[in-house]
């Protein structure tokens, strides 16, 4: 394995960059999830209730995100390893701005989907967000689709992240992986 | 005020609501004393004396609450004044408000028929008839428009209208009044008021007022809707009829 200038297999990200990660990946699974299956249920107090949380859960992510782009702009993470050829590079940065522009778009889809919809959003039923639209029926359902459509895209390009990370510790046998899971330690474990 | 009927002592006994009406005019001193019979007439003592006391009462009073009928019923005629009886659907609402898992909602009936007559020169005697076709009900969702109608609802198969029809008007002072009755939801009654501002804009008078429900007061979200964690219990009724001649 090539070390580059500034690529350090013992650089780890940190323990508050890790938590978001994997709590937001958590997070994203069960809303994903949540989101496919009250869709289809019959109209019930059920629907209604699930409805509410899957959009709490949405606005928390949403400040998760805010948070978490924050703490990526004010702490610099590992180096890509140096055997990365320069579209690898490219791709990898392209990969990671897509999934912090889906986390914020994809529940600003929803808000807007709410407003549209004419239910509006109050936060675990206590602070209501303002409506960004007034209600229109047919924006509404198109807005639907938006948040259904970059769903499915954030699903396949988490996906592919996931794939790609396997790759770089099955594969590439670098530390690409092992230094974003949580509880390790910064040492070299010889790869 | 012949468009009236229910109201008009040449075509029904005098009502029990009269008196309450005319009382609440802050009514000239004949008007006062037709009132008193009337409210006399119409309470009920209790007790033998009492009794008798009314029977020897209602022979004095019948007579002139014979004159209070005609002097009543001849007395309108004598301010002849615009009656706002048409009810103006596309200018009017009837809208409602709720809570859903806390969050406000708005629902309106797309339809609705009234019967209204008001004379502003004799606001107390108006009358307001609405129906409303349950099937018409727009809750601001499309999902629980398609849900509404059921049994659990407003079984609106069984009871497809929903109905108020005032039996009161009371003054309030200015432009306002308390306007009261049954209204019949799912074939549940309860007497409602709401204060009502009249607002008379040319050839037209406006009605604005609001009240409140409580949904189970009329079974209306029954069974798995009963708990009122998910569909409050309160429901807000705001109306605003516009009438012309």
């Amino acid at each position: 394995m090539t070390s580059g200038a500034q690529y350090s297999a013992n650089a780890q990200y940190t323990a508050t960059a890790k938590g978001l990660h994997w709590f937001m990946a958590l997070g994203l699974l069960g809303l994903f999830s949540l989101g496919l299956y009250m869709a289809d249920l019959h109209f019930s107090p059920l629907k209604l209730k699930l409805y509410s949380w899957h959009k709490w859960a949405g606005v928390t992510l949403f400040l998760l995100a805010l948070l978490r782009l924050f703490w990526r702009l004010t702490h610099r993470p590992p180096e890509l390893p140096g055997h990365m050829t320069s579209l690898e590079r490219w791709l990898a940065h392209s990969g990671h701005a897509l999934l912090y522009v889906l986390l914020f778009a994809i529940p600003l889809s929803g808000w807007l989907m709410s407003s549209a919809k004419g239910v509006q959003t109050v936060y675990f039923g206590l602070w209501p967000i303002p409506d960004l639209l007034s209600k229109d029926k047919s924006l509404g359902d198109a807005l639907h689709e938006v948040h259904e459509t970059l769903n499915w895209i954030l699903a396949l390009v988490v996906t592919g992240h996931a794939l790609v990370a396997l790759k770089h510790h099955f594969v590439d046998h670098d530390a690409v992986l092992r230094r974003m899971l949580p509880g390790t330690s910064g040492k070299n474990r010889g790869y | 005020m012949h468009s009236i009927p229910m109201l008009h002592p040449r075509t029904s006994v005098p009502n029990p609501l009269r008196p309450l009406v005319n009382r609440a005019q802050a009514p000239t001193p004949l008007k006062a004393r037709v009132a008193r019979v009337f409210a006399s007439a119409h309470s009920q003592p209790t007790g033998h004396n009492a009794a008798r006391h009314l029977l020897r009462r209602r022979w004095s009073q019948s007579a002139l609450g014979l004159a209070g009928v005609l002097w009543v019923s001849f007395w309108p005629e004598l301010g002849a004044a615009t009656e706002f009886n048409t009810l103006q659907p596309a200018q009017s609402t009837l809208l409602f408000a709720y809570k859903q898992m806390n969050v406000p909602m708005e629902g309106r009936f797309k339809t609705f028929a009234a019967q209204l007559h008001f004379d502003p020169a004799k606001p107390a005697q108006g009358k307001a008839v609405l129906e409303a076709p349950i099937a018409s009900l727009d809750t601001g969702s499309d999902e629980a428009n398609d849900e509404v109608g059921a049994a659990a609802w407003f079984n609106s198969k069984k009871f497809p209208t929903a109905r108020f029809e005032s039996t009161t008007i009371q003054p309030l002072g200015g432009n306002r009044y308390e306007v009261s009755g049954p209204l019949t939801i799912k074939g549940h009654t309860r007497l409602v008021s709401a204060p009502v501002t009249v607002a008379i804009q040319g050839n037209r008078a406006v009605f604005d007022g609001s009240f409140d429900v409580r949904r189970a007061d009329f079974s209306v979200g029954e069974g798995t809707w009963a708990d009122f964690g998910t569909v409050a219990n309160e429901i807000h009724i705001k109306f605003h009829l516009v009438t012309t001649p």
